[in-house]
């Protein structure tokens, strides 16, 4: 869609498509820096990458102002501005075997479209913004079993310091009362302002997706109605304080057994600095009292009060990071749209220091314990961990070692002690000054409460390299070799996995164009259940055209294919897939404004 | 019909010096967005595929509910549980607090998962909603919401 208008527009507007101009707005331009800055702080890419992840971060690579900058010249003072993407994806499967019925892929031709258009403006002293997006698709397999999908839509206004948005939102008052996307209304006042009390209210429902709305018996979701509303004030900058109060109200049960609730909570959250800067005592306390009507053939209503709270004192002393975290969730509580674990209490401390420049050690400290009013059914969890991070060993410019230990005991009333312990340890270094090397290696040792011990082992070696062939090709080979060997505690079955693949990037910078291939096997050998093995084949060339009619773009044209073989000792579930995928992303900016020059 | 108002509206059309003006090179905040979190889940599904807990981790917020620990002793077992692992997601949308500092992230996934005990292979697809917390300069996992992606 967005590609028939580029075409349209620059066959129609020839003097306009002739003379560009520059798009300046201050959100665009954080965006550019913060696209900017995404780039620059890519994490070290994994070159057991897949074709699909190669895609996938391909498509969203921010554009780069480095690679050319915006084509567009002149300045304007924007006043609107309208965004479109097309993100085009058409596939051929095929699946063969009797066992086709686990694979991921739809047979056939299907084809993936999401289309999004967001914009921004002013209209006198009000700014606005608004996004929606859409998903077209006749793949059951990836959009929910429906052709059309409202993934996403939000508008937004801004006048002076009232804001409000409606649609698509999130809103986080505090951890125990909503940590859930909603939809419906958001207004506050004054939210960025400090040392001036902060009004929020929202209005909405637990919704993620459009079509749960409409197609909630389909879908067997709860409507589950959210309101609420936040005080929150900074008295200084070393102090904060903010008030809440969030209802949820179920309707609409989709099972008999489905409980449905009437909650209310009202919490307290504070943070000050008791020294600037150095030491800071965070928290929140919250009450609820919740009436469940707990399924469809009763009218009676089983009322829950319950109270949770958690403190968290942090100190700053450089090298030092000290935090210490006290939390009790007790059993009546309850919360439906924030995030609390019912019927705990736990103590978390962490200890951070750099003993060097290149020298990190982390220790962490849990206790948690459960069956907060009943101790004959308690269960006690002590977990201390230590890890150290070092780099440059022996005099080795490039290595880079990391290493953890956890032991974690588990005592249970009446059942005893058990103890798991994890180990990991983790070397990377630059072999013969070419070859880069990194080896990853598990232990985890599972206790029980009847003295067995079970202990399984991971390994994963990954050797990659790039040669730099000529000023437009750069070939990057990979090699990747993965193990488990593990020890079912049950059954004392011994299981071992292997998969290994070779990896091959080619990229072309000058030319836009890279491609990667990866081919291997996975084999998993058991003592009691089949055996299986796995034999891949993953392939993809992305290009990012310089220009598409004369127009610079920033579009994104790709090509994949994978092919999957899964083979069983019960020949009845093996099964192929095979999948080839021809995409297209194409972005459009548009901004209407007055020229500055 | 509003990018034909669009082009109706701009073309040939500058009056008091508003002009419209168009490129296709895509920058604004919502891709730059959309961007940001498919960096931060490619890396987590690349090290989950991996069994890569190390990895995994540093890209957990230590805000992660109920502590980051439990969620890394729950991946460790279950990387030996699991013969085979496999998964694919295609981002929904991506939902911003009003600061910018957490994304809702919805997405869809397809999952391949091979029980060692069983010796089955699983496949699902579902949808499901992720939080991300902005640290420093990337994004990383605040909450997973059921189904789990990453279990």
């Amino acid at each position: 869609m967005a590609f028939a208008i580029l075409c349209a527009w620059g066959l129609l507007c020839p003097q306009l498509s002739a003379k560009p101009g520059t798009v300046r707005a201050a959100k665009n331009a954080a965006a550019q820096t913060q696209s900017a800055t995404v780039t620059a702080a890519q994490p070290p890419a994994s070159v057991a990458q897949t074709a699909v992840a190669a895609v996938s971060a391909a498509q969203g690579a921010p554009p780069s102002a480095a690679a050319g900058g915006d084509p567009i010249k002149k300045a304007i003072e924007q006043k609107h501005a309208l965004h479109f993407v097309n993100d085009l994806e058409l596939s051929y499967a095929v699946v063969t075997g009797p066992g086709k019925a686990a694979s991921s892929f739809t047979p056939g031709v299907t084809y993936w479209n999401a289309f999004g258009v967001s914009g921004e403006g002013t209209v006198g002293l009000m700014q606005y913004t608004h996004s929606f997006r859409i998903l077209l698709s006749d793949d059951p397999k990836r959009n929910n079993g429906t052709r059309f999908n409202l993934s996403k839509a939000a508008f937004g206004v801004q006048y002076k310091d009232f804001a409000f948005t409606g649609g698509d939102f999130y809103e986080s008052y505090s951890q125990y009362t909503n940590r859930a996307q909603l939809m419906g209304g958001n207004a506050s006042y004054a939210a960025n302002k400090p040392n001036v009390l902060q009004v929020r209210a929202l209005f909405g429902y637990a919704y993620v997706r459009w079509d749960e709305m409409w197609r909630s018996e389909d879908l067997k979701v709860k409507r589950r109605q959210v309101s609420g509303v936040n005080l929150r004030q900074a008295f200084s900058e070393r102090l904060n304080v903010g008030l809440s109060y969030l209802r949820t109200d179920d309707s609409q049960r989709m099972l008999a057994y489905d409980p449905l609730n009437r909650n209310h909570i009202v919490s307290g959250t504070y943070e000050a600095q008791l020294v600037a800067q150095k030491i800071t005592l965070s928290g929140e306390a919250a009450v609820s009292r919740n009436a469940e009507n707990p399924n469809a053939y009763t009218a009676r209503e089983n009322t829950q009060r319950g109270m949770a709270n958690r403190v968290r004192l942090a100190g700053n002393f450089a090298p030092h990071q000290l935090s210490a975290e006290y939390e009790r969730v007790g059993p009546e509580f309850r919360t439906f749209t924030g995030a609390a674990d019912i019927d705990r209490e736990k103590v978390n401390a962490v200890w951070d220091v750099k003993t060097s420049p290149v020298t990190q050690v982390t220790a962490n400290f849990l206790w948690f314990q459960n069956y907060l009013n009943d101790p004959s059914k308690r269960t006690q969890t002590y977990r201390p961990q230590v890890g150290v991070t070092t780099q440059k060993i022996l005099a080795r410019k490039a290595n880079k070692i990391s290493g953890s230990v956890a032991v974690e005991q588990n005592d249970k009333k009446g059942a005893g002690s058990l103890n798991n312990i994890y180990a990991n340890l983790s070397y990377g270094d630059t072999l013969f000054g070419f070859l880069n090397s990194t080896t990853n290696v598990g232990v985890t040792q599972l206790g029980s409460y009847v003295k067995k011990t079970d202990t399984d082992y991971t390994l994963r070696q990954v050797f990659d390299t790039a040669h730099t062939l000529s000023s437009n090709l750069v070939c990057k080979p990979s090699l990747n070799f993965g193990s488990v060997y593990a020890e079912d505690e049950i059954t004392s079955d011994i299981n071992k996995q292997v998969d290994y693949s070779l990896g091959l990037v080619i990229e072309m910078p000058k030319s836009n164009l890279s491609t990667t291939f990866r081919v291997g096997q996975n084999r998993f050998v058991s003592q009691r259940v089949e055996d299986s093995e796995q034999f891949f084949f993953n392939m993809s060339v992305n290009y990012r055209p310089q220009s598409i009619f004369g127009w610079r773009t920033n579009a994104t044209i790709y090509l994949r294919a994978l092919m999957n073989d899964f083979g069983f000792e019960n020949q009845d579930r093996a099964f192929r897939e095979s999948n080839l995928t021809l995409g297209v992303s194409i972005p459009i900016d548009a901004a209407y404004g007055r020229k500055t020059d | 019909m509003g990018a034909a108002a669009l082009l109706c509206a701009g073309c040939g059309s500058v009056e008091d010096g508003y002009q419209w003006v168009v490129s296709s090179v895509g920058i604004d905040a919502e891709s730059a967005q959309r961007a940001q979190a498919r960096k931060t889940l490619d890396a987590l599904v690349d090290a989950y595929q991996s069994r890569n807990i190390m990895g995994f981790m540093k890209w957990v917020s230590p805000d992660y509910p109920f502590a980051p620990a439990l969620l890394e002793s729950q991946l460790s077992r279950s990387f030996t549980q699991y013969f085979y692992i496999e998964i694919m997601y295609d981002l929904s949308s991506v939902v911003p607090s009003a600061d910018e500092k957490t994304l809702s992230v919805n997405i869809n996934f397809r999952r391949k998962l091979g029980l060692t005990r069983t010796g089955q292979l699983l496949s699902d697809d579902g949808s499901t909603n992720l939080l991300l917390q902005k640290r420093g300069n990337a994004y990383v996992l605040l909450q997973q919401h059921a189904p789990a992606l990453f279990k």
